[in-house]
């Protein structure tokens, strides 16, 4: 749902289609005549409280308590990171990245539970998986970045 | 309180604290001025350290350890650049990556080969024992601090002006600043600057490495999971701060160590932990708004 919000406001409302705006060229907003500090304080605030809203997940619905570290502690942070960049913040395919991530760690502590290999390979798993398809999407990333001529 | 500070011991234990940062943000700076954006830091000391602590267990003496902690920080720079530099992968996805990998790969070799979770400690890993200087441990104020370290503190020091001067003079130096400034004029004049990246990410995984021995061998002696604890992150904040200079890279990471040291020591004062542990991260924080608005108004300055 939230990544459909995400998706309706980015490309359906006013707001975010400055927003989008914003990003792309900043040069080209502030011309416009858009309020680019704005916006992007707008944009940190509307993100953070996405997740938070992580937080009230976590809490509400899965531990029915708050345990401390119980969000930085399986990684839920970088792994959203991640997911994000290695689609190439395609809004419709980061829930499908997401999905993956969150299917290779649990399939890791299932692991660790029948196998006894330590969870912590699913790390190892997933930060290959994203080494090697970083390679290829870079293409899509790197479009609108850098000179092509050795910086990366 | 203010005993706290005024403790020599606090002094000497200063470059405990601030080597790993060094020697991490030293390997940042090669990258960031051959044009690399490394923030995979942290897991590079993260593998130095248990890199190190493998090499002094099996080997029983810690110059190996710091040998293999160096090696190991290598063959992650030579991952980080064929993924990087030659595939062109996002920095910041393969930063995040290495960070994840160097995570995953020392926690679970720390099982497999130590048959441990969460620490391993074992009296047969070879520690750094510490290096007394007879004259400058005379030195009123600085002798304790600069006198009875560990290696890497004075491969660290050492590295500074030299690093100074290599990227001031030295031919590969140049190239290095070349490849991050202007890689069509190195390419020009015939050198490639993939190659260079590459050799800037080799010298930097040697580095981090060092700073992780320095973690892991020579301030204790032992490994834990997650050992580097952030400190690979406050060497990126001090990298992108000093544009990767190798001199105003020491003075902050002697800010940014003695915080690291201070906040070690106020928990004896019987302030919450998280409230300690957030005091390097706090001091980053506001040495980063400090720089950024001084910076700001220098510019609005020339401008008008």
């Amino acid at each position: 749902m939230a990544a459909a919000f995400a998706l309706i406001y980015s490309y359906w409302t006013v707001h975010g289609y400055h927003t989008r705006l914003n990003g792309l060229s900043p040069d080209f907003a502030r011309t416009v005549g858009l309020p680019v500090r704005r916006l992007t304080l707008q944009t940190l605030a509307l993100s953070g409280a996405i997740a938070g809203m992580v937080g009230a997940i976590s809490v509400f619905g899965i531990h029915h308590r708050y345990i401390d570290g119980m969000l930085v502690q399986p990684l839920y942070a970088w792994t959203g990171i991640i997911a994000v960049l290695l689609v190439g913040m395609v809004p419709w395919a980061v829930p499908i990245s997401g999905f993956f991530f969150a299917a290779v760690q649990t399939g890791a502590a299932g692991m660790e539970r029948a196998a006894g290999v330590p969870k912590e390979i699913a790390l190892v798993v997933q930060a290959v998986i994203i080494l090697f398809v970083a390679s290829r999407v870079s293409g899509a990333l790197t479009a609108s970045r850098g000179d092509g001529d050795g910086h990366v | 309180m203010f005993e706290l500070i005024a403790d020599p011991s606090f002094a000497a234990s200063i470059p405990r604290f601030v080597t790993p940062i060094l020697l991490a943000a030293l390997g940042g700076a090669l990258c960031e001025r051959a044009g690399v954006f490394n923030i995979a830091l942290e897991g590079f000391l993260l593998v130095g350290a248990f890199a190190a602590v493998l090499g002094a267990y099996f080997s029983g003496t810690p110059y190996i350890g710091a040998l293999t902690a160096m090696v190991a920080g290598m063959a992650l720079g030579v991952v980080f650049a064929e993924f990087n530099v030659r595939r062109g992968g996002d920095s910041i996805v393969v930063s995040i990556a290495i960070n994840l990998l160097a995570a995953g790969l020392t926690t679970f070799f720390l099982r497999a080969i130590f048959d441990v979770t969460g620490a391993f400690s074992d009296p047969a890993i070879a520690g750094f024992a510490p290096i007394r200087l007879p004259f400058i441990e005379d030195v009123p104020l600085l002798g304790p601090i600069l006198s009875g370290q560990a290696l890497p503190f004075y491969l660290a020091l050492l590295s500074v002006p030299f690093l100074h001067v290599f990227l001031a003079r030295h031919r590969l130096g140049l190239r290095i600043r070349a490849a991050g400034e202007n890689p069509q004029a190195l390419r020009a004049g015939g050198v490639s600057p993939k190659r260079v990246q590459l050799l800037a990410l080799i010298a930097c995984g040697a580095l981090c490495g060092l700073g992780g021995a320095q973690l892991s061998i020579a301030n204790v002696n032992l490994f834990v999971e997650n050992m580097s604890a952030g400190r690979g992150w406050i060497a990126v904040v001090a990298v992108l701060l000093t544009r990767g200079r190798p001199w105003p890279l020491f003075f902050i990471a002697l800010l940014f160590g003695a915080v690291d040291s201070l906040s070690f020591r106020v928990q004896g004062l019987g302030l919450a932990q998280q409230f300690t542990d957030m005091m390097p991260y706090l001091a980053t924080l506001i040495v980063l708004v400090a720089l950024s608005w001084w910076r700001a108004r220098r510019a609005r300055g020339d401008a008008s």
